[in-house]
């Protein structure tokens, strides 16, 4: 009966030991569960995958280029691929002003021939002139798309810039695909001249004609400093930085390009406020003078 | 009465558009220098002493390259108006079309004297200092135009060849800077970069991107990082554009930093995503990648510059 009572107390206790001991270990078994979740988690969110990518960029993607050496024999390929092309872009606006010539010539046929009043002549004139007007108007697409393809600016932007009224070789130039831009900045070039053109060294008169890269060129027409870069390209980050740069303002008080939104192809402001910030058509100060003259750009005393 | 009103009206309306002031600034605008010559030599005929008549002529011819034919006109609008500093301004440019530069400096100080504001004149006069080579001079009219119209671009780059002349470097640089954040594009941007990098200063770069020279802001990272600043994003934006216009643009993506291979590589790569991220129809074979843990070596003109820690770009020519 003592051993039946040792027994009954015995198991008692375990049972208590048990009750007591069942909830701690519960809960060390949550403990160990949420420490364990998402220590695992972690492992596999901050090393293993990682770990992974890093390792297929190191160890997958080897340099193109193993040297310095050949990274400058690479730059100067680049150099001279980009000077044939230059080539082609001069060709193709020489030819835009040789097909213009033929033009005028032919026009100026037709004007003789009608003053001579002779039908015969008159006709073969005008088909003369009508196939010179042809070959102008090819002559200006294959130069749009020869500007185009060197520059990597869309064909429809080119075309904006003549529409805004520059020539191929005005665009030629502020995009830098002219033979004479491609140097710039690059070591198969004279060091740039930074003096300015020098008195008498130049006729004038081109000046109506943009001054490339001139910053001392009277304008002719406007008296305004002229914007740099190209005009119209509306939106076209690919014209450059202008168009892409938060800092980048439209051009001079005056100028086209700081009154019109499709001349200024979306750069930025231009701060165009406040006495002789005037537009083209003549405002403010004595308001009267049009054509982006005077001060600033169509202001005048009148 | 109301007879009366509406007849003043019409003549009032006739003699307004009779008048020189009115129809010349039209044909200016319109670059129809020609028809203009026509309207306004009729004017003039009828009213030799209308000076505007004479102005607007004298302007439409120069417009048209005929300077010689401007003369006459200008001359007499500036007799019969002394007073109009517009008017004198452009008889100074006349004169510079003339190759009369003695002339045309005549007329832009007695514009400025008439008007000190006026800010062609104070560009015009400070370009005809600069092809005199009198720098201290161009830089004090080149600094009243900035006064008068902050962003005018002449007067900003011209500032720096003026300071070049004047041997001031540092400030020559500081001008560049400012000229290529406002026109960082063009023929005039692509010759500041080349004066800026010549001094020693990358802060802009020209590089050939397909056939084509253009400048952009170097890249740069935040110290000690692979993040990119905001000049360079902008950047790639131009990058990126030129790519997505040509498919055939592939460019090489050269990443350099002496000493550090692995960061050298890490920057180049990121220059390469940044320019995919907004781009996903890129492929990113067209940007091959390379790293050196070196200097990059930079050659301007007959000048060697290295540069610790630099991106560059080549473009990838086809093999034939």
């Amino acid at each position: 009966m003592q051993l039946i009572r040792n027994i009954q107390s015995w198991l008692v206790l375990v049972m208590l030991a048990t009750l007591l001991a069942a909830p701690m270990a519960l809960a060390q078994e949550e403990t160990a569960a949420d420490e364990t979740a998402p220590a695992t988690e972690t492992t596999t969110a901050d090393e293993t995958a990682p770990a992974a990518e890093t390792t297929t960029a190191d160890e997958t993607e080897a340099p193109a280029m193993t040297s310095p050496a050949q990274a400058a024999k690479a730059e100067a390929l680049a150099e001279a691929a980009a000077s044939v092309s230059a080539e082609a872009v001069a060709e193709a606006e020489a030819s835009v002003a040789e097909a213009e010539a033929s033009v005028a010539e032919a026009a100026a046929a037709v004007a003789a021939a009608k003053e001579a009043a002779d039908e015969a002549a008159i006709a073969a004139a005008e088909a003369d002139l009508a196939e010179a007007e042809a070959g102008l108007a090819s002559a200006r697409e294959a130069a749009d798309a020869a500007v185009a393809d060197a520059s990597s600016v869309d064909a429809a932007a080119v075309s904006s810039m003549r529409a805004a009224g520059m020539g191929w070789g005005e665009i030629a130039h502020e995009l830098g695909v002219h033979p004479s831009t491609l140097g710039l900045g690059h070591k198969n070039r004279e060091r740039a001249a930074v003096a300015s053109m020098g008195v008498g060294k130049e006729r004038a008169a081109v000046a109506s004609a943009p001054g490339f890269g001139k910053s001392n060129s009277r304008d002719v027409k406007t008296g305004v400093a002229k914007t740099p870069g190209v005009a119209a390209g509306q939106g076209e980050k690919s014209v450059g930085l202008s168009r892409a740069s938060s800092k980048a303002k439209s051009g001079a008080k005056g100028s086209e390009s700081s009154n019109s939104a499709s001349a200024s192809g979306g750069r930025g402001n231009s701060g165009n406020s406040g006495k002789g910030g005037g537009n083209s058509g003549g405002n403010g100060k004595g308001g009267g003078n049009g054509g982006g003259n005077g001060k600033g750009g169509g202001n005048g005393k009148n | 009465m109301k007879k009366v009103v509406i007849a003043a009206l019409a003549v009032s309306v006739i003699v307004l558009a009779g008048c020189a002031k009115v129809v010349g600034p039209y044909y200016l605008e319109h670059e129809e220098y020609q028809d203009g010559i026509e309207i306004l030599s009729q004017q003039l005929n009828e009213n030799p002493e209308d000076a505007s008549a004479a102005y607007y002529l004298g302007r439409y011819y120069l417009a048209l390259n005929k300077p010689e034919a401007a003369l006459p006109y200008l001359n007499l609008a500036t007799a019969l108006e002394p007073g109009n500093a517009d008017y004198m301004f452009w008889k100074g440019v006349n004169r510079w079309a003339l190759l009369d530069f003695e002339g045309e400096q005549a007329a832009y100080l007695e514009a400025h004297r008439l008007d000190p504001e006026h800010i062609s004149a104070n560009l015009y006069l400070g370009h005809g200092y600069l092809d005199r080579k009198q720098w201290a001079k161009a830089l004090a009219r080149y600094d009243t135009v900035i006064e008068l119209d902050r962003y005018n671009p002449e007067a900003l780059y011209n500032r720096s060849v003026a300071l070049h002349g004047l041997g001031n470097n540092t400030e020559e640089v500081a001008a560049l800077r400012t000229f290529l954040e406002y026109y960082p594009d063009g023929m005039l941007a692509l010759e500041a970069t080349e004066r800026l990098n010549l001094q020693g200063d990358f802060t802009y770069r020209n590089f050939i991107i397909g056939n084509r020279n253009v400048t952009l802001s170097s890249m740069a990272f935040k110290p000690g990082t692979d993040e990119l600043d905001m000049d360079s994003k902008e950047s790639l934006h131009v990058v990126a554009a030129m790519m997505e216009t040509n498919d055939a643009l592939a460019l090489h993506v050269v990443g350099y930093v002496d000493g550090d291979a692995a960061r050298a590589r890490s920057r180049a790569r990121a220059v390469r995503d940044y320019i995919l991220s907004g781009h996903p129809n890129l492929d990113p074979a067209r940007l091959p990648l390379s790293w050196f843990a070196t200097a990059e070596t930079m050659e301007v003109g007959a000048s060697r510059f290295t540069l610790p820690e630099s991106v560059q770009f080549i473009t990838v020519v086809p093999q034939p």
